[in-house]
């Protein structure tokens, strides 16, 4: 997103930084607002959203589904 | 003029420079710089690092001559150069701003790659083998956060308590290790993660 004022008061890259923090439900109401304001008009950030959550709720199927996954031998 | 003197020993200059003699200390350097900068550039990842590791062993040499009786003198310096560059590595795993940019990061992870969809994904992680590859394919550090916080079920507190390092820097590492984790994913897409 190459505009001026950027969607949320956030640029894509603030957006990319906090990604993890909004995931894990770290950030304040505010944080959250900021990022879902600019995501809802951002197709980047979007799909790249869409993208890490898919990989992250797949990491945490694994561990539902096989507790060894990821474990050294005990 | 000291024409007449045989070159002064390493004991002789480390000596002289624990007695304060800059210039003898100088000349120390100067002897041992070219090993010490080899091996240093040998395991670093760029010239700047291998300098700044060359500096960091010089100045810990400076000190540990005034607090010991140095035996050997070039196993006791590549001793203080494979300390200063576990120092260095060990200060790039905690300072992102020292680390690979999250822009970049970012990219590698699709961001901005229209082809890049989270319906490709889904459909590429139903072959369970594949997050398995990608997770294998990160290193230790990275592997090791995601182990702990999204397989174990750490808290973040926990995380990085086990880590020895802060919850902000353990955020930070988890951040850029699902980043690579994804990036890793990306690059086993059935056709090749860019179209
Ligand atoms: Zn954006």
């Amino acid at each position: 997103m190459n505009t001026v004022i950027p969607p949320g008061g956030m640029r894509c890259s603030e957006v990319l930084a906090q990604l993890s923090e909004f995931l894990d439900g770290g950030l304040s109401v505010g944080e959250r607002g900021a990022i879902e304001a600019h995501v809802r008009v951002c197709p980047d950030c979007t799909r790249f959203g869409g993208v890490f959550s898919t990989v992250l709720g797949r990491l945490r199927q694994e561990r539902r589904t096989d507790p060894d996954a990821g474990r050294a031998p005990e | 003029m000291p024409t007449n003197d045989p070159e002064p020993t390493d004991e002789e200059l480390l000596a002289r420079s624990v007695r304060g003699d800059e210039r003898a200390f100088g000349s120390f350097v100067a002897r041992h710089r070219i090993g010490l900068h080899r091996y240093a550039r040998m395991l670093s990842r760029n010239d700047t690092d291998a300098e700044d590791v060359l500096q960091d062993t010089f100045l810990q040499a400076w000190r540990g001559a005034h607090a010991a009786t140095v035996r050997s003198v070039r196993p006791w310096l590549f001793t203080i150069a494979r300390h200063a560059l576990q120092r260095q590595r060990l200060r790039r795993v905690d300072t992102p701003t020292e680390a690979e940019s999250l822009e970049s990061l970012g990219a590698a992870a699709g961001f901005a790659d229209a082809d890049a969809t989270p319906e490709r994904f889904a459909m590429a992680l139903e072959e369970r083998s594949l997050l398995r590859a990608a997770l294998a394919a990160l290193d230790d550090a990275d592997r090791e956060v995601i182990v702990l916080r999204e397989l174990e079920q750490l808290s973040g507190d926990e995380t990085a308590a086990v880590l020895g390092v802060s919850l902000e820097a353990m955020k930070s590492r988890l951040h850029r290790a699902r980043l690579r984790l994804v990036a890793e994913v990306r690059r086993r897409l059935p056709d090749g993660g860019t179209r």
